[in-house]
């Protein structure tokens, strides 16, 4: 008899446990721009006009973004709020890329992240026409177009 | 009070009486019984003590002390504890996927989108080459 109210118990807490997860788990796919919370709308405010036309796995991404956001420095925060919109319209096989050469870049050696961003900088600091040259040079680091705004 | 002893003792050897006339009874018709009966009997009753011989067959190796009350546990609950072992089993996985997607926070499209550089720039893939070629060295 004892056996059977911890068990039921135990059974009890279990479900709980579950609902609450799946409730979680559903909670952050569907929200409409006007169910976000301030901290959200400030973060993803370059998103506002086309939020409630993002798909739900779309906006459970940039909820995400939301969510690391307080966790970086005030610069890095710019950066994030500037490459929103751009980041937005790429298309999943586009980020999905870029998902993994992120990952990728992060694990080369030191010495050659430098030399990247070293490179990179050097590309935003140039005149248009340096710029142009640049990225006939060398696409593969560049690309075709000109991207020293973002 | 004598009267009432002898009066029980007579009783007592009348029900011996019965009851050996009883058994002989028995004995003399299990002997001329069908033998179709004496086997489906054989085997029901082999039957019945091989279910009573399974618990303890199982538990001979621990006689005595908590493995056999384990062991009786075990016996009486397993659907429960099955149960409540794949319940503790789906709720251990979705703990782990919790922190594994905590640990993931650091590696998010937020830290992607706030790096040194654009993400246009990763999904590039001429920038796919030059990292594979990079990562090679």
């Amino acid at each position: 008899m004892v056996v059977r109210k911890y068990a039921a118990i135990i059974i009890y807490v279990l479900m709980s446990f579950l609902h609450t997860h799946i409730a979680n788990a559903e909670d952050t796919t569907g929200k409409p721009w006007a169910t976000l919370n301030d901290e959200q709308r400030i973060v993803l405010a370059p998103l506002a006009d086309e939020w409630d036309s993002l798909r739900p796995w779309q906006r459970e991404r940039m909820l995400e973004i939301a969510h690391d956001y307080p966790k970086m420095s005030p610069d890095r925060q710019e950066r994030v709020q500037q490459r929103l919109s751009s980041w937005s319209r790429m298309t999943p096989f586009e980020r999905e890329n870029a998902r993994k050469r992120y990952q990728q870049f992060k694990s080369l050696p030191p010495e050659k992240k430098e030399e990247m961003r070293k490179k990179w900088q050097e590309y935003r600091n140039s005149t248009p026409e340096k710029r142009q040259e640049l990225r006939t040079q060398h696409p593969e680091i560049f690309g075709t177009e000109d991207l020293s705004a973002k | 009070m004598m009267q009432t002893y002898n009066e029980d003792q007579a009783i007592s050897m009348r029900d011996q009486e019965i009851a050996k006339n009883i058994a002989s009874l028995l004995n003399t018709n299990a002997i001329n019984i069908d033998a179709k009966i004496a086997s489906k009997l054989s085997y029901g009753r082999q039957k019945a003590l091989a279910n009573m011989a399974t618990p303890s067959s199982r538990l001979a190796l621990s006689q005595h002390g908590v493995l056999r009350l384990l062991g009786d546990y075990w016996h009486q609950h397993r659907l429960l504890i099955t149960f409540m072992m794949c319940g503790l089993g789906i709720v251990a996985l979705l703990l782990i996927q919790n922190s594994s997607n905590q640990d993931d926070t650091e590696q998010g499209d937020a830290f992607l989108l706030a790096s040194d550089l654009p993400p246009e720039i990763y999904s590039n893939e001429g920038f796919g080459t030059w990292l594979s070629e990079n990562t090679q060295q």
